[in-house]
């Protein structure tokens, strides 16, 4: 076996070690930049999804507010009650004893639950949210306030029924 | 004055174009990545811009009786509804029919009238 010569190229250990170092700190610099970016990809995908579950609820008290005669709270501030127009009632088979039990919405454990109360059916139409307010202001608005997400994920909207 | 020594057969470093070509390829990558992470930034910025906020709407319901009765959802409008007008106060009426319309079938009536306070 022959010792290698004076003369052989390569690099030596200590070459080896500062390339490795540099090529760490430059990795770890990358890192450090990709982290924010991840950081808010993620916090937007949470806020598609909470704005999926708000929209999902909007829409669903939408199609009831557009036939509802009354929307008032219950005594439960965390309770909708909505009451058809007698011909929209009467076209669902709602109407019965000369009045509609009519629809509640309520919250239970971040699910919006729509219940039917004259057809007896119930429904989840959202998930995930974290409040639910109804409140009736000067007599002739019911105020909906529906929230989701929390901190700088929170997305909050209000429906006014002016009626 | 002397002349430039030249390098010694198997002395061992790096020429000036070898160390121009990687300071080159280290531009390039920096570049990339600083261009990425600009365009990512703003696309971020973009989005919370059109999630962000807290609105309030008014739930307005069509004026199409026909069309509630048959589902048509409430909209949703950013300004407050006009005030409703009051309902009229009680009194007689002249009515004016001036339109008539009859169907058999399916059975269907409709007519136009204006009414008129007396």
């Amino acid at each position: 076996m022959s010792a290698p010569r004076r003369t052989a190229c390569g690099f030596t250990l200590l070459e080896l070690l500062i390339g490795v170092t540099v090529s760490s700190i430059i990795i770890t610099l990358a890192m450090l930049a990709w982290k924010p970016m991840s950081r808010s990809t993620l916090l937007l995908r949470d806020r598609a999804r909470d704005t999926t579950e708000l929209r999902l609820a909007v829409e669903t008290m939408l199609q009831d507010l557009g036939g509802a005669d009354t929307a008032l709270p219950t005594s439960d501030p965390e309770e909708l009650h909505i009451v058809r127009e007698q011909a929209v009632a009467e076209l669902a088979g709602a109407w019965s004893g000369g009045a509609d039990e009519g629809i509640l919405y309520a919250l239970s454990d971040g699910r919006l639950e729509r219940r039917d109360v004259a057809l007896g059916t119930s429904l989840i139409v959202a998930s995930g949210l974290e409040t639910f307010e109804v409140e009736r202001v000067a007599g002739t608005e019911t105020h909906v306030t529906l929230s989701v997400g929390e901190g700088l994920g929170e997305r909050q909207v209000e429906l006014v029924w002016p009626r | 004055m002397s002349s430039p020594r030249r390098p010694e057969t198997g002395e061992s470093g790096f020429t000036l174009l070898e160390c121009l070509v990687a300071v080159l390829v280290l531009s390039l990558l920096a570049t990339g990545l600083a261009k990425l992470t600009v365009h990512h930034d703003r696309i971020v910025a973009d989005l919370e811009s059109w999630t962000d906020g807290d609105p309030t709407w008014y739930v307005t319901q069509v004026d199409d009786d026909l069309a509630r009765l048959v589902g048509a959802p409430a909209t949703l409008t950013a300004d407050p509804p006009p005030p409703l007008s009051p309902p009229p106060a009680p009194g007689a009426f002249a009515v004016t029919v001036s339109e008539v319309e009859l169907q058999l079938d399916p059975p269907a009536a409709s007519a136009r009238a204006h009414l008129q306070e007396l």
